[in-house]
Order: C-alpha cells, then structure tokens, then sequence
C-alpha cells in the first residue's frame, strides 16, 4: 500500500518536472510560430524578393531586407576581425604566458566585460567610440562629456560588436587551449621548442576547431545585438559608401522602428526580419555549438 | 657554426616578439573595459554631483531613478523566479529523468534557444499581448528570454553531480524524489545558486526585450511612464535633451553597479572551498 | 657520447607543497641510472627537474643545482637544455597531427635543419637507433597513430635521439606497453646507455634490476639510499628500502 503510494508521488512529480520541459519547448515552438504568422503579409506581398531588394523605404511601402543584411554583415565582419584576432590571442596568453595573478585578473576583466549590459555599452559607445570616429572620418566632434553627434555609422557599430563578442571569443578559445592534450605540448617543450614554437607545433592544431566554434558564436550575437548597435549605426538602411556611413542592421531595425510602425505592411516586414534573424542567428549558434565539445562544466561564467 | 648561432638568435627574437605581441593584444583585450569604467564612471559621478546641486532636478531626477529601479527590481525579480522555476524543473527532468535520447534532444533544443537574440523575446510577446498591461508582457518577455538559459545551466550543474552519489542514495532504497531533493540538489546547490545568479546578472540589465512592447518612446523625458532601468536608459539614449543626458550617465552607473554587484555576489557564493 | 648528470641539492615545490626535499644524485655516463620508489613520491618531479621541465608547470617552483657535465643547467638556456637532455613520457607521446617521418624531423626542424636529405639521412639513423626503422621504412608518411603504442613509443625515443641529445630521461617509458614491446624497449636501452647517459623512473623492480647500473630509492620526496643496482638490491643499508625491495612496504 505505502508502496504503491510512493510510486505515484514518484510519478507525479516526474510529470509535472516533464510538462515544465514541454513549456519551455512549448515557448521556443509559440516564438518561432509567432514570428512566422506575423510576416506572413510581407511573405505574401515581397516573396522571395524580399531577400535581395535593395531598398527599406516606409514612404514608398518599399520593403527589402538587403541595405539590412549589409549592415548586419560587415559590422559583424568588422566585430569578428577585431576580437578574432584580440580574443584569440588573449586567450593564447592567458593560458601561455604571464604570471599566474595577472592571468586571474584579466580573465575576471573580461568576463565582467561579458556581463555588462549592452544598453551601457551603448552609452560607452556614444560617449567614447562614435566621438573617435567623429574625429577621425572629420566630422565635428561635440562637446566632450556629451553624447556624440559625429561618427555614427558602420565602422563605430561594429567596433562596439567586437568589444562585446571578445569575451565569447576569449572564454571558448581558453577552454579549447585548455582541453588540448598537455602531454603533446610538453613532447615539444622537451624538444627544445620555445613558447612560440610549442603553441605553433602542439597546441593550435588541437585548437581550431574551437576557435572556429568560438568565431560562429560571436557572429551569432553580433547579428543579434539590438541596442547598442542601435545608438550607434546611423539608423539608415543604405548600402554602400565609406566606412564611415551610417547604415543599419536587421536587429536595430527592429530596436528602433517596430513600435512606431507605420502600417501593418511595415510591422509584417519587420517581423520577416525578426524571422530572418532567427535563422541567421540558429544557424550561426547551432554551428558554434557544435564544433565545442559540450562538458559537463561546473558552474563557469558563460558569456555566449 | 655561425649560421647555427644566428638561428638561435632568430629563434629567441621569434619567441620574444611572440611574447610581446600577445601582451599587446591582451592589453588592447582590457582597454575597452577600462575605458568604459572610466569614462561611465567619471561622468556618472560628475552627473550626480551636479544634479544634486540643483534642488529642482534633483526632486525630478530622483523621481525618475527610484521609479526606474523599483520597477527593474520588480520586472527582474518576478521573471527570475519565474523562469528559475520553470526552468530548474525542467532540468531535473532532462538530468535524472530523461533517458539519453530525450536527454540529448531536450539540450539540443534549450541550446539552440538559447542563442536566440532577446530583441525576439520582445516581437513575440508584442504580437501575442499587445493589449495587455505591458508589465506583464514585459516580464513575461524575460522569461522567454531567461528560460532555455537557466534550463541550460541548470542541467549542466545538475548533470555533473556524480552518479555514484545518486546510485548510493537509491541503492540504500530512497525513492526519485528523496534522492533529488536529499542527494542530488544539496550538492548541486551551491554551483546551482551561482549558475543562476549568472543568468540573472545577465537579464538585470536587457532592454531588447523590453524595448518593443514598453515603448522607450512613450514615456518622454522626465515622465514617469511604466519603464525598468534598462529601458529608460535606453528611451533617454536615443531621446536626447540636455536634462536626460544628465540622468543617463547616473543611470548607466547605477546600472552597471547594479550588474557587478549581482555579478560579485555570484562570484562570492561560487568562491572555492578553502579548508 | 653522453655527459654526466648531477643533482645537487634539489628541491622542488608545487605551490606551497613540497615535492622533492635537498635531493642530491649523480648520474655517471653512459650507465643506466634508475629511480625507484612508490607512487607519488616525486620520481617525476625530479627527473623533469633535471631537463628544466618541471618549471613549465604553472605553480612550479625548485631550488639547487643540476650539472650537466659540470655545468650549471640553470645557468643555460632551457631549450638548449632540454635540446640536450631529451626525455621520455610514460605515455607515448608523438605529435598526433603529423606523420612518422615528420614526428622524428620536427626536433631537427625547430633546431634550424631545413636541408630535406639530411633530414631524411638523420630520421632515418635516429629510427634505426630506436629500432623502429625496419617496421616503418615503408610507411614513413603514415599518421604516427597508425602505430602500435609499442611502436610509438619508440618513435618517440627515435624523435628524441633524432636531436643528438647526450642523457636520455625515462619516465616509466613501459608503464603502459605490453611485455613484449617493454622487453624490446629494455633491449633498446641496454643498447643505448653506450652513447648516453640515461636515467630511468620505473615502478618495476624487476626492471631495474634488468637494466641499472646504478638505482637511487626515493620516499616520500626524499633519496633514501642510493648505490650500485645490485648493492642497492641485495644489502640495502636502509631498512625502508630494504622493505621496499623485498615487497614489504606499506
Ligand atoms: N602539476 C601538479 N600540481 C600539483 N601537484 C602535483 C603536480 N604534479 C604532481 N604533483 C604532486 O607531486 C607529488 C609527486 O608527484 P610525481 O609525479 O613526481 O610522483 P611520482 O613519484 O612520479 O609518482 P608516480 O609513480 O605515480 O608517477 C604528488 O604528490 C603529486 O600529487
Ligand atoms: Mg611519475
């Protein structure tokens, strides 16, 4: 009798744990359903076009995602060239040379980098990087202590992308290096190898696939960064110029213009970008993840 | 003879620029976080200084920043305990009840999820609850966005608990539930509380979410609309004026300090055993 | 031609912990000097001492002198160091990523010889001397994981040797292979104490007593006794080593 009852308390519990599983997928299913049913006006009307039309004109009921998908790609280029190369390299440091405290405080800088919101980063960005640019494209600059008015545009957005997909680069590059067999590197070091012949002979190799995992996350979160590419990009879906033109990206259209949406024809073509950002950004993250061995880690910061 | 020596010192030089070139980069790692302290840091200061000077605009700013964080606390408070809920029993299912098929595809799913961009949150909840009260849609935006994350970490704290520990306690005839509750979560606790704590810094400060459905334009400068702190930096950002300007900067501090202090707290639990 | 060996008062730490306390053991050339004594005891931690290994780990810190050939290893520079005291893991070890031939040439390599025939001349003497270049002459190009362990770790005795070191450290090189190739390993080293100096960790009394010339027993990061293998064997001066060669420890 007792027995039987412990069972079913057993059973019990075991459902409700299994029907909270179900609401979590449940709302991964609702969101992409959602997403799907609310652009399917902009589907009907654009088609395929959709994709490659070069002009975002509300005035003209013109929609096409192209001006987006350049904005969104070279600032996510632009961010990936920057902490691809700083990240990675700070990752091989980290784990390579320097003592031991040094290595313990720059890993925690960094990941108080990861943790830092991107809405601050955004005031970062109008308050250090875009009056940088401003400067530099020539623009007049503004008062120091103000918000920028100069330097809006691609190169600004993206360099504010790098600084916050480094750490992702960082921590997963750092974890790769770590996992990398040390008995390998240690045959080099008593070949004679120095620091740099050791890294280059015995650990890179074991390490590409991380940092190519690494690169797939960022990009992933480059292109699904809203607020601080938002302040910062110019708020112009248009292709082409310098460096230094204003643009705009898929996500920070969306930050910027779905709640004063004209008509419903703009709020579906919208959610067709938020559409195209869920793929864009799965199949980016879904890569990433695969190429990082997945441990059962104790509980590390994870930045991505 | 000679050639063996200049190889060698070539070899040194190598290593030597190897060297020096990885500080630099990693110097050029740290800069950003350094400058964006300062200058969020100075300016936050300078910002507080000089409001509180003024009786006026410390009456309205202080309005403004109170609001605003009593409403983050109360945003981020109930769409952590939501999604920690949800999310912590869901992993106790993918962890210990989940055979490994159904295990795997349930982290296949929360993985992928997971990566998807917060501003998404933010649309769907926009199209399903457009009429409703936006502090619900809002905090049910986070959760959206909180929920595969804490599944995530959840199950991976959950999952490195030993199965020796689990295998001893059913082995001395405890039932599922005794030896998640007994067993398996008084291990895990601590990681636990420190994975989440993570999580939690991390959806402090989103404003994606929240952007799209509590309307950053229609709560105007100074006003005291429905709007977490995240938010209104974000409203007072892009709706410029000399007043709001004054105020982001303290926002931005508060924020940020807001952020590594839960940040800090995660880390403090998490500290390593000393003995 | 090999050149002594001699440890002179070495100590060694992991952080705080101290692992090896004032050791101090010569080498003589062209012998077989072996290291014994139960597990944990700081074997590893002193032969790598010897070749500046030990202070690549993080945490790892040592005191004292080692003398190579009367000279001061830690006056010198670490990489011509290990260039010269090559050393042996208890795991094979080859540079999974590249072949046979290139496992053996890449000590040459780092050490500046480009010229591809004497590469090849050098790989091929180091393989015979390792006695390995009858099995794989006709698969040099092969992965070195297509290799039994037995076969890879004398790979990486020929990528050792490849780089004319004068000592060769062991450590435990046949803890893992099976008793055939750690017989054909032991005959390798018989051959090779003509040309080097060579010190060897092992867990296998037998083994020592099969191949030492000379054995040194450590405790619990100390030298206990050290002496000819067969004086070490037979009249043990300490009653703790004499418990452990006779099987009586613990
Ligand atoms: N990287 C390390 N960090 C901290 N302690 C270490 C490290 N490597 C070894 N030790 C400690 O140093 C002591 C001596 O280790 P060592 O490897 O020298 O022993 P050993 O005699 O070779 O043992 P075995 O026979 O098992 O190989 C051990 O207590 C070990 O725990
Ligand atoms: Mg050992």
């Amino acid at each position: 009798m007792k027995r039987v009852s412990a069972q079913g308390w057993n059973g019990l519990f075991a459902g409700v744990l299994a029907v909270c599983v179900l609401v979590v997928i449940g709302t991964g299913i609702l969101s992409v359903t959602t997403l799907i049913v609310e652009s399917v006006p902009s589907i009907r009307q654009f088609g395929l076009s959709f994709l490659w039309t070069p002009v975002w004109d509300p005035a003209r009921r013109q929609y096409g995602a192209l001006p987006l998908f350049y904005g969104s790609f070279l600032t996510a280029v632009i961010a990936l060239l920057l902490a691809g190369v700083i990240g990675v390299t700070t990752a091989v440091s980290l784990t390579q040379i320097g003592v031991r405290w040094l290595r313990s405080v720059i890993s925690l800088l960094l990941e108080i980098l990861a943790v830092i919101p991107s809405v601050v980063y955004g005031v970062w960005a109008l308050l250090v990087v875009a009056p940088l640019f401003g400067r530099w494209s020539g623009q007049a600059g503004g008062p120091s202590g103000e918000f920028a008015v100069s330097g809006f545009g691609v190169l600004a957005a993206g360099v504010v992308l790098g600084v916050m997909v480094m750490p992702t680069v960082v921590a997963v590059t750092r974890e790769a290096i770590a996992s990398a067999p040390k008995d390998i590197a240690e045959a080099a070091i008593a070949l004679g190898a120095t620091r740099q012949e050791t890294v280059a002979l015995a650990v890179m190799p074991f390490v590409r696939k991380g940092i190519l995992g690494s690169l797939y996350l960022g990009l992933a979160r480059a292109f699904g960064e809203a607020v601080a590419v938002s302040l910062v990009i110019g708020d112009q879906p248009r292709i082409g110029g310098s460096l230094f033109a204003r643009a705009d990206s898929l996500a920070s259209m969306l930050a910027h213009t779905l709640t004063g949406s004209a008509s419903p024809l703009q709020t579906a073509a919208l959610y067709e970008i938020g559409l195209l950002l869920f793929l864009i950004t799965t199949v980016f993250y879904g890569l990433g993840r695969s190429y990082i061995v997945r441990e059962a880690i104790s509980p590390r910061f994870q930045p991505w | 003879m000679v050639t063996r020596v200049s190889y060698k010192t070539m070899r040194k030089l190598k290593n030597a620029l190897f060297v020096s070139v990885l500080s630099v980069m990693t110097s050029l790692a740290v800069l950003p976080l350094l400058s964006l302290l300062w200058s969020i840091g100075f300016h936050g200061i300078a910002a507080l200084i000089s409001l509180s000077d003024a009786p006026l605009s410390r009456g309205v700013a202080s309005a403004v920043l109170v609001n605003a964080f009593a409403q983050s606390l109360v945003t981020t408070a109930s769409s952590s305990a939501i999604a920690v809920f949800l999310g912590v029993a869901a992993a106790i299912y993918s962890s210990q009840y989940a055979g490994l098929r159904v295990g795997r595809a349930i982290r296949f799913t929360v993985d992928i999820l997971s990566g998807v961009p917060s501003i998404l949150a933010g649309m769907v909840l926009f199209a399903l609850l457009s009429g409703v009260s936006s502090l619900v849609a809002g905090v049910l935006a986070l959760v959206l966005c909180m929920l595969p994350v804490v599944v995530r970490t959840a199950d991976q704290v959950l999952v490195a608990v030993p199965v020796a520990y689990i295998e001893g306690s059913l082995a001395l005839g405890a039932s599922r539930i005794q030896t998640i509750f007994a067993t398996v979560l008084p291990i895990a606790h601590k990681s636990l509380v420190t994975a989440l704590l993570f999580v939690v810094a991390r959806m402090a400060g989103e404003a994606a979410p929240l952007l799209i459905i509590l309307d950053g334009g229609t709560a105007s400068k100074g006003s005291l609309g429905f709007q977490p702190l995240p938010l209104r930096l974000y409203s007072d950002l892009t709706h410029g004026g000399s007043f709001p300007h004054q105020i982001a900067y303290v926002e931005a501090l508060i924020l940020l300090v807001t952020i590594m202090t839960i940040y800090g707290l995660a880390r403090w639990v998490g500290r390593p055993d000393r003995w | 031609m090999g050149k002594a060996l001699e440890a002179r008062a070495i100590s060694a730490r992991f952080n705080e912990q101290v692992i090896l306390r004032e050791v101090t053991l010569h080498m003589p050339v062209n012998q077989v000097t072996a290291i014994i004594g139960p597990p944990g005891c700081g074997k590893s931690t002193f032969i790598r001492c010897l070749n500046r290994l030990h202070e690549t780990t993080p945490g790892a810190t040592m005191s004292g002198e080692v003398l190579l050939d009367g000279h001061s290893v830690y006056d010198m520079d670490p990489t011509e160091v290990r260039r010269s005291v090559a050393m042996i893991f208890h795991r094979p070890n080859p540079f999974p990523t590249m072949s046979i031939f290139d496992n053996v040439a890449a000590g040459l390599r780092l050490h500046g010889l480009r010229n591809r025939a004497k590469l090849a001349e050098s790989a091929e003497q180091a393989l015979r001397r390792a006695a390995l270049w009858d099995e794989v002459k006709d698969r040099l190009h092969l992965y070195s994981s297509a290799l039994s362990l037995g076969q890879q770790q004398r790979l990486c005795i020929a990528r050792a040797l490849a780089i004319d070191p004068v000592a060769v450290l062991m450590d435990e090189p046949a803890s893992t292979l099976d008793p055939l190739s750690t017989l054909v390993i032991e005959e390798l080293i018989e051959e090779l104490k003509r040309q080097y100096t060579i010190v060897i960790v092992t867990h296998n009394l037998q083994q020592a007593a099969r191949v030492a010339d000379k054995t040194a027993f450590f405790l619990e990061g100390e030298m206990i006794e050290q002496g000819t293998t067969t004086a070490l064997f037979t009249t043990p001066q300490d009653k703790r080593t004499a418990d452990y060669v006779t099987g009586r420890f613990g």
